[in-house]
């Protein structure tokens, strides 16, 4: 899986965390087309133990390495970067926001976000560094 | 013809809508003006999120474990100061 690729090549150099959000695309909400393809059928979590549950599956299903953090129900980090339903965003030792993927799933680009963190510090092979990191 | 990406985010306006995802919208049973809401909706929010330069707001949520089990602990954005950070959001659906 690519995350995983990307995070056990660079988890030494950079920290990386997976922010568990509210459901994108809940039965009772904006269903996508493919998790009705898929099978993919969850209910928002109504309660912080329903999104844990669902956290876990996500977790298993994907097998997901990286650290994980939980939103919790009043969805302030969700909020705070218009995350929903997935974003990537790299920040600066300062905490500063160098790279973040624009807002709405067809903007989930992961090869862009793995570039602008290669270039951040200086991987071998890296492009070019990013502008003004 | 392409799908022109419309107030900044990845989805194209209403008008430039593709077959593709006029038939998955058929699916879910999506109205274009569900979606349209839906896109100015997540427009509105990105305005207030930050944008590359800009400091990124500090939070602190509870640690979930390797296996997403809750852990009680918490985790702030604040405390990584520094050290890079990647951050990927999601969730299953």
């Amino acid at each position: 899986m690519r995350l995983n690729e990307i995070y056990e090549e660079l988890k030494d150099r950079v920290q990386f965390y997976c922010v568990y959000i509210q459901e994108a695309h809940p039965t009772d909400g904006r269903q996508s087309a493919q998790n009705l393809v898929d099978g993919i059928l969850y209910e928002q979590p109504k309660s912080i133990k329903e999104r844990e549950e669902l956290a876990q599956v996500c977790v298993l299903r994907l097998n997901l390495k990286m650290p994980m953090l939980l939103d919790d129900m009043s969805n302030e980090v969700d909020r705070l970067y218009a995350a929903l339903p997935d974003r990537l965003y790299l920040l600066d030792e300062n905490g500063v926001v160098v790279f973040r993927t624009v807002v709405g799933s067809p903007g989930f680009d992961v090869d862009a976000w793995y570039a602008a963190i290669r270039g951040h510090v200086g991987a071998p092979g890296a492009s070019l560094p990013i502008p003004g990191a | 013809m392409t799908e022109a990406k419309w107030l900044g985010t990845a989805y194209p306006h209403p008008d430039s809508l593709q077959p593709e995802r006029l038939k998955k919208m058929q699916l879910t049973g999506e109205t274009r003006e569900e979606y349209e809401a839906m896109v100015r909706e997540r427009s509105l929010r990105d305005q207030a999120a930050p944008k590359v330069g800009e400091l990124a707001p500090d939070f602190e949520i509870e640690r979930l474990t390797p296996a997403g089990k809750r852990t009680g602990e918490t985790f702030r954005l604040s405390s990584t100061r520094g050290s890079p950070v990647a951050l990927v959001f999601g969730s299953y659906t």
